[in-house]
């Protein structure tokens, strides 16, 4: 009842409805290729190399391998938001982790985590991820593991101080007053009253992975052939772009429509949740 | 002729009436008190005699100041008219004041900006000001910063702000309800002299009954937005008529300090 | 009379935030040596102006915070702060209602939810709706608005809930801390009354912490003056009050501001 209101409000708002959309087809895209691509997007044909949008069946074309770019978009998209997902849920892990042991630990180590925080933070996570692909080979999990740490502390510190807003609460002192622990408060008090900004801030950290793993990616350091990714049709195609301009513009826009796409949906989630926060102050 | 007088004035705020057809009258250097409970629309009638009520906000009636009709004016009058014809308190000091600028520099700015007064003159006539609200060592207070302030102090610092160019009209909204008593007490007595002194005539918003008969001989109560009586305070804190006065005295002498039969 | 909660030389600082680097860490005393002796059936207030410690005082008789120096008993058992499973028996009788009825429920949990915390926490027998659904009606709520939430209150309103939370657990002794500060004067005067009358019903021993001797008249039997962590004066309100022997506690009944009468 209270999520169906949350959503409500989510798609009245104007960001959060065009960012649903984005990113809803980003979704469809990626289960579609589940069961179902117009051509396998790894079959090179080289016979069918160059084919122009609308030929020989490929609503897309093809490119240099006579693979059909459609296809490749298709599946891109299962990498992209594979990526993503699990790097947010990765960040998700490690800023919680690290904000409950600023806030909820003995004073003088909860200081220590902050200066970690804090010195983590000041780490270049792109150029992290590069060293350890050059080290131990392109990998989905290392890419994965870098933007999701790196996303991660940065996640912790808005969580520390939220966390600490809500810890700082009379209605956790009456939570203590009642007999309630210190797990039972984090369960039924802090989580719940920090989970509208987390969830905004990981939509956000969703479209920074997607970026990123783009970008990993175009450089060579990301997903690994054969997988398709967009960044590599980028980097594939770039060479002949003045030949087939198209074939890079798609999975550009591709990248571009989901990194917008989950940036507006966090937009549409703060406001979804600032109104409520709005409705909940006048009835004051 | 009343310096200040509303008449019929009703605000509409997102399609519900807040205040609600108010009549009011003051003359000048009188006090009348706006009393009533949270919700009652009387910091909004404030606010709406100051030209400070939020965007949106539908006004109707009329209020006019010394002959002049206020609704309607522009915001560049209006400013004009708010630094030199009248002035407020709020009730939390802190929102008055930018944090980022010297106490000196705050009280110096309307006497330069409305009394056409020099940097160096004005910022003799800041650390006068300072003096005359009682603040101690008023050399020093115009160097410090606001937040160094105690709540008392902040509040006392806001009153010489508005009294700065000795306006015709104060309207304090809640001043002492943030602050603890014994303070409470000075700043009341503060704001009694200096009113008394330089002719100002007082529109004081309160909830509190106590407070009130302290300072005003007139007091008007509003409920829901509406004025439901209005008379001298003594009669009104003695021989309320409208059953929600009645309610409200009752309530103030429930939880008062007055000797009860225990 | 016997004694339930007695405090004996109650001492806590807190480290001020430090202004500069090489600035040395400055202490407060928020409060230095205090001690009381709350009777059953009595009414203590503690009364002081903001800074005078009497919040402090408040949350370490509660054993929400450890004192410096000094001890809590209740009913000459020792209140130690710690584990929130060794201090059971303590919240069963003990109990607190905040100032700010907002601030001190929380805004995504349901009334049911609220009104059962401490029922859940400390483990009481018996059908928690049920109780919920009683405590509500001791209170003057409708039971049927155990689903809401919080921000769907009036001021009153939700401290009725705060109020049916804190009686929960059944307890002996009621801690206000400015219970009626945040509220309206009409208000002000149905939760006032509704205490006196809670009091009454359930025996219940108060403590009362607040800055308005109004109601600390009312509600209270002994009166206890705070200035800068320092109990200045204690004894029986009727004489506190109407005689007062510190300067301060004169200063402070003086700038009260009265009704004509």
């Amino acid at each position: 009842m209270k999520f169906s209101r949350a959503v409500r409000a989510l798609l009245r708002s104007r960001s959060g409805f065009a960012g649903s959309v984005l990113v809803g087809l980003l979704v469809l895209s990626a289960l579609v290729s589940l069961v179902w691509t117009p051509y396998d997007p790894t079959l090179a044909r080289p016979q069918d190399s160059w084919l122009l949008p609308f030929s020989g069946g490929h609503v897309l074309g093809t490119d240099r391998l006579g693979r059909d770019e459609l296809s490749q978009l298709l599946t891109g998209a299962r990498s992209t938001l594979s990526t993503a997902l699990l790097a947010a849920a990765i960040a998700a892990a490690v800023g919680l982790a690290l904000a409950f042991a600023a806030v909820l630990t003995p004073r003088r180590l909860g200081a220590v985590v902050v200066q970690l925080t804090d010195v983590l933070i000041a780490f270049p996570v792109l150029l992290i991820a590069m060293i350890l692909t050059a080290v131990h080979g392109g990998s989905t999990w290392t890419v994965v593991t870098a933007i999701g740490v790196g996303a991660g502390v940065n996640l912790a510190r808005v969580a520390r101080a939220e966390a600490g807003r809500v810890l700082g609460t009379d209605y956790v002192l009456a939570a203590h007053a009642a007999g309630s622990g210190t797990w039972r408060t984090v369960r039924k008090h802090l989580l719940p009253n920090i989970a509208p900004t987390l969830i905004v801030q990981l939509s956000l950290v969703l479209s920074v992975a997607v970026l990123a793993e783009a970008a990993l990616s175009y450089l060579g350091f990301g997903t690994p052939a054969p997988a398709v990714s967009w960044g590599r049709m980028l980097q594939e195609q770039q060479q002949y772009v003045t030949a087939r301009p198209l074939l890079v513009i798609w999975p550009g826009l591709a990248v571009a429509a989901s990194v917008l796409g989950f940036n507006l949906l966090g937009d549409g989630l703060r406001e979804a949740t600032d109104a409520r926060l709005r409705v909940r102050e006048v009835a004051a | 002729m009343s310096l200040l007088k509303i008449t019929d004035l009703s605000v509409r705020i997102g399609g519900t009436t807040v205040v609600d057809e108010v009549g009011l009258a003051l003359d000048p250097g009188e006090r009348l008190a706006l009393i009533g409970e949270s919700g009652s629309g009387k910091s909004l009638t404030a606010l709406a005699v100051m030209g400070l009520l939020p965007g949106g906000a539908e006004v109707t009636g009329s209020i006019r100041l010394g002959g002049q009709e206020l609704l309607g004016l522009g915001d560049r009058e209006l400013s004009r008219l708010r630094g030199e014809r009248m002035a407020m308190v709020f009730q939390e000091p802190m929102s008055a004041l930018n944090p980022l600028m010297r106490i000196g520099k705050q009280l110096a700015e309307p006497l330069r900006l409305h009394r056409g007064l020099n940097r160096r003159q004005a910022s003799t006539a800041a650390v006068e000001l300072a003096a005359q609200v009682g603040l101690p060592d008023p050399e020093l207070i115009v160097r410090s910063w606001p937040h160094q302030l105690s709540g008392g102090q902040r509040q006392r610092v806001g009153l010489a702000m508005a009294l700065a160019t000795r306006p015709a009209l104060l309207i304090a909204d809640e001043p002492t309800t943030a602050l603890d008593v014994t303070v409470q007490a000075d700043m009341l007595r503060l704001l009694d002299d200096l009113v008394q002194q330089h002719g100002t005539a007082l529109l004081f918003i309160s909830h509190d009954l106590a407070v009130v008969a302290q300072l005003c001989q007139r007091a008007a109560v509003l409920k829901d937005g509406r004025l439901v009586e209005e008379g001298t305070t003594d009669t009104l804190v003695r021989t309320p008529q409208h059953p929600y006065t009645q309610r409200l005295v009752e309530a103030a002498r429930a939880t008062g300090s007055e000797e009860v039969a225990r | 009379m016997t004694s339930l909660l007695r405090a004996d030389g109650l001492s806590r600082s807190f480290r001020l935030p430090r202004t500069s680097l090489f600035a040395p860490a400055v202490h407060r005393d928020a409060v230095r040596d205090v001690s009381l002796d709350l009777k059953e059936g009595a009414g203590l207030g503690i009364v002081g102006e903001s800074g005078s410690g009497k919040s402090t005082l408040a949350r370490l008789l509660l054993a929400l915070d450890r004192p410096d120096s000094g001890t809590v008993h209740y009913r000459d058992r020792e209140v130690r702060p710690g584990a929130p499973r060794k201090l059971t028996w303590f919240r069963r009788e003990v109990q607190v209602v905040l100032q700010d009825p907002m601030g001190s429920l929380d805004p995504r949990a349901t009334v049911r939810d609220i009104v059962a915390e401490p029922l859940e926490c400390l483990r009481l027998p018996g059908d928690h709706d049920d109780r919920v659904d009683e405590l509500l009606r001791s209170v003057g709520l409708d039971p049927s608005v155990r689903g809401r939430y919080p921000h769907e209150f009036s001021g009153g309103q939700r401290q009725r809930i705060a109020i049916a939370r804190a009686l929960a657990p059944g307890p002996k002794v009621l801690v206000g801390d400015e219970p009626l500060s945040a509220l309206d004067v009409s208000v002000r005067a149905q939760i006032l009354a509704l205490l006196n009358d809670l009091t009454e019903a359930y025996g219940l021993t108060l403590l009362l912490v607040s800055h308005d001797i109004g109601v600390v008249r009312h509600l209270c039997t002994d009166v206890l003056v705070m200035k800068d962590g320092l109990a200045v004066e204690q004894g029986p309100a009727a004489s506190v009050l109407a005689d007062p022997q510190h300067p301060y506690t004169r200063r402070l009944l003086a700038a009260v501001p009265r009704l004509p009468a």
